[in-house]
């Protein structure tokens, strides 16, 4: 789950930046934000779950 | 107990006694017969069980210590950055001497109880011993000769007790702020008090064996090469009060040949027994703390390893002032039995 | 070796990614610091367990204290070095500052012990 979910991030990361070139070569800026925008809400998505679940753990460990 | 022993001192000539004492011994319990045989072997399990009753408390702090000073040893190395070290050492810090600080108030807390015992045998004792000494037809001179000595250890007895034993809580306080605060300023001032605490012991032993050679009634003492070995070993291991002690000690193996089979015997050991179990205490927190410090130093940590080196110091301090009282009581006991015995 | 290849990983796709996402990069490499400290975390587990049961043994609370600063301690490390890592070190700053504050203040039921103990004693 764990090194997945960062090949799944950089993945996105890497579908979006190519995304993003194509479009601004084509001359379509405001799409190519809008996808940008898009790919970064997808990914913190992903992400805010992993970093609730990791305070959640170090919450556990510590007994905090 | 303490009652016990001065009733048990009572018949001091090894002949009958008089009627009031032999009314007394009986009502006491224990004979002759029993005292007399108290083998070896039994006063050897008497002092395992005492010392095993010490050895818990010391023990379990030791374990605590130890635990406390790895964890965090492992905690400053895990956040080694700089950032962070300031404050982890000084709240590993305080914990530690939190921990160390309630284990020495119970220490002084035992320490002070006994004193307080023995003080008040030793305050029981000058009325009971005058009546023997009259019922005796002692001659005047040598009852005012003990007077003088049992004035005197009732006044180091109480001196130890109103000044010694509250400083010895002031100094441990004062440690433990001393190396909380981290300042090198206080530090010295905790150790220059330990040296005001030593000096001040050193006096009381040295008057107490001031006291003790005016008022050597044992001529021709006994000194074969046991006793010298013993009176340096005794000088060498007890700080601070060592000299007095060892004197103690020359008077006391004269003493005791004399005294041998009888109920005397009994109460002196009896009396050991009531202060073992705390000096053996006193000893195993200096070990303690001691090894504490060396682990402490070991895993840079140097305000704790400060702490312990402080409070091996007092825990010994405190182990002085027990050894000083104990030869006080023993010896004034002695003392009258012999007087007692001689006439 | 687990844990370095992830590092590793993630440091590749986020100088990948540096020049022309570099909102990605960031969230590659957050993404990675986060995954190493649940595999961390996850192996301290018993440790932390069985220090937790030693403590029971202990009568005070000042090794459950020390434990707690640690973690307060790793936390706020973690957060405050993740805002640099964005530029933001202003941010990293408060929450460091944040963190010691807290952490101090765990460490105040110790501090009135020690006080009250003395107390007891001088009267």
């Amino acid at each position: 789950m764990d090194i997945d979910l960062v090949f799944k991030i950089a993945a996105t990361g890497i579908i979006v930046a190519v995304l993003n070139q194509l479009l601004i070569r084509s001359g379509r800026e405001d799409q190519a934000m809008m996808t940008t925008l898009a790919g970064l809400i997808v990914v913190l998505t992903m992400l805010v779950r992993q970093i609730s679940d990791l305070f959640v753990l170090i919450k556990a460990l510590f007994n905090l | 107990m303490i009652s016990l022993c001065a009733l048990l001192s009572l018949p001091a000539k090894a002949a009958e006694p008089p009627s009031e004492v032999q009314e007394i011994l009986e009502q006491s319990g224990v004979t002759g017969e029993d005292a007399a045989g108290w083998s070896f072997s039994q006063l050897l399990d008497g002092i395992g069980d005492a010392a095993s009753k010490a050895l818990d408390k010391p023990l379990s702090f030791g374990g605590q210590a130890l635990l406390y000073i790895s964890l965090s040893c492992v905690v400053s190395l895990t956040l080694g950055g700089g950032n962070w070290k300031g404050c982890i050492d000084s709240i590993a810090v305080l914990g530690f001497g939190a921990l160390s600080l309630s284990a020495m108030m119970d220490l002084i807390q035992e320490v002070n109880v006994t004193a307080q015992q023995s003080q008040a045998y030793l305050y029981n004792f000058a009325p009971v011993y005058s009546g023997i000494a009259m019922l005796g037809g002692q001659t005047a001179g040598a009852t005012a000769y003990s007077g003088m000595f049992l004035a005197m250890s009732a006044f180091l007895s109480t001196a130890i007790e109103k000044l010694l034993l509250p400083l010895m809580g002031i100094y441990f306080c004062f440690a433990a702020s001393a190396a909380v605060w981290g300042n090198a300023g206080i530090e010295d001032a905790a150790k220059l008090f330990s040296k005001c605490l030593s000096g001040l012991l050193k006096t009381a032993g040295m008057l107490f064996s001031l006291v003790l050679g005016l008022q050597n009634i044992l001529t021709g003492t006994v000194d074969n090469a046991a006793l010298k070995v013993g009176r340096n070993l005794i000088s060498g291991a007890i700080p601070v009060v060592g000299d007095a002690a060892a004197a103690a000690l020359s008077s006391a193996a004269a003493a005791v040949q004399l005294l041998k089979g009888s109920l005397a015997l009994a109460a002196v050991v009896v009396l050991g027994g009531s202060f073992m179990p705390i000096f053996l205490r006193c000893c195993l927190y200096y070990l303690a703390f001691s090894v504490a410090g060396i682990l402490a130093a070991g895993s840079g940590q140097k305000q704790c390893g400060q702490i312990c080196r402080l409070f091996a110091d007092g825990a010994r301090l405190c182990g002085s002032i027990l050894v000083l009282y104990f030869f006080m009581v023993f010896l004034s006991t002695v003392l009258l039995l012999i007087t007692g015995n001689g006439g | 070796m687990k844990f370095a290849a992830l590092a590793v990983v993630c440091c590749v796709f986020t100088l990948a990614l540096k020049k022309d996402q570099p909102a990605f990069a960031f969230l590659v490499s957050l993404c990675g610091a986060a995954c190493l400290m649940i595999m961390i975390a996850q192996q301290l587990e018993p440790l932390v367990g069985w220090l937790r049961a030693l403590a029971q043994y202990t009568k005070g609370q000042s090794v459950s204290c020390l434990l707690q600063v640690l973690g307060i301690a790793i936390a706020s490390q973690f957060a405050s070095d993740l805002c640099k890592e964005g530029g933001l070190n202003a941010a990293a700053s408060a929450v460091e500052l944040a963190g010691r504050m807290l952490a101090l203040l765990q460490a105040l039921p110790m501090l009135q012990s020690l006080v009250s103990s003395f107390l007891a004693f001088l009267q």
